[in-house]
């Protein structure tokens, strides 16, 4: 076989970038799984959660440029931009602003879901979607909550987050 | 706010990832200790390496690895999409068959010394790229064989890999 010089272009690129982190996250998940067992991981895991997020929102923030967050339809070009760049092409989702201080991420169907499915443990998983969002808003300086009434084992690939902001 | 281009795209990822790897060994070292830790990274980013290098060989069109000649474009491949500038790293194959691997400074020393633990880190980068060439079922030899950090015992990091192809 001879060597191919084969150009990736920056979208295939940032394809396998994502995906490989997404196999790097869940390896780390299974190896603690392995060692320390479900528990210990799913904890190990949610606390690796709340800190990335912060660091998800500041570092995009300060690449992008992107100022204040002023309102709540400055929140929602920020998540309309974190999102593509974080979460996979397979996570479908819409996004809509309620009111002034509330914003809808309604996800129609959840990657990590798809890939808990595949594992067989939606039952004891702990959806991590929470803290996470809780964690950019941190990120943000943007005091409020993040309302998921969901969880794994009853959301079946869907749910709605509400962003409720205190401006 | 301004458009982001590729390449920024490109370090928020490899950031944040990096940054998330990093979290997952802080949170582990503090639930379990530097043992188990090292021993879960090491694990993590094996698991994780023998199926990204995969996923690039299949990306850049290659079906086998079977010379020096076609195992050159994939380590660019990898290089040129998993590294980003802060890495501070360098690569050359300097003679037929050997990959010089460099480092001027590491993240993961910086990282790893800040919290406390250089002396019994044991180092993930190299692991990674190891799990590359088992991956592809590659022969090869590490000059010099070090399991901790050079970084931190030496002031400086390299290696030579020397393949041995059969063709």
């Amino acid at each position: 076989m001879t060597a191919k010089k084969v150009k990736l272009t920056p979208k295939q690129k940032e394809k396998l970038l994502r995906n490989i982190w997404l196999l790097h996250d869940g390896r780390w998940f299974l190896k603690s799984t392995m060692l320390l067992g479900f528990d210990a991981a799913t904890k190990l895991n949610l606390e690796v959660v709340e800190s990335i997020g912060k660091t998800e929102m500041k570092q995009l923030v300060a690449e992008a440029d992107f100022g204040e967050i002023k309102n709540i339809e400055d929140l929602k070009a920020l998540i309309e931009l974190a999102a593509p760049l974080y979460f996979p092409p397979e996570h479908k989702y819409e996004i809509q602003v309620i009111d002034d201080n509330t914003l809808l991420g309604r996800v129609l169907e959840c990657y990590v879901y798809q890939m808990v499915s595949k594992a067989g443990t939606t039952e004891i998983h702990q959806c991590a979607a929470k803290i996470r969002f809780e964690s950019w808003l941190k990120g943000l300086g943007l005091n409020g909550e993040v309302i998921n009434e969901k969880n794994t084992n009853n959301c079946n690939g869907t749910c709605d987050i509400f962003f409720k902001i205190n401006w | 706010m301004k458009a982001l281009k590729r390449k920024e795209l490109k370090e928020i990822l490899i950031k944040n990832w990096m940054t998330h790897d990093a979290m997952w060994f802080y949170n582990c070292l503090q639930e379990c200790g530097i043992e188990k830790t090292n021993k879960i990274n090491k694990a993590a980013v094996r698991a994780m390496g023998m199926i990204e290098i995969q996923r690039i060989r299949k990306a850049v069109g290659l079906t086998k690895v079977e010379t020096f000649e076609e195992l050159k474009p994939l380590i660019d491949a990898a290089f040129d999409i998993l590294t980003g500038d802060f890495m501070d790293f360098t690569y050359s194959f300097p003679s037929e068959n050997i990959l010089h691997g460099e480092w001027k400074n590491c993240f993961a020393y910086n990282g790893i010394k800040q919290i406390g633990v250089i002396d019994q880190y044991q180092c993930g980068i190299m692991e990674r790229i190891y799990a590359w060439f088992d991956g592809l079922g590659l022969k090869y030899s590490v000059s010099p064989r070090v399991d901790g950090c050079m970084m931190h015992t030496d002031g400086k990091c390299f290696r030579d890999i020397t393949f041995s192809f059969d063709k």
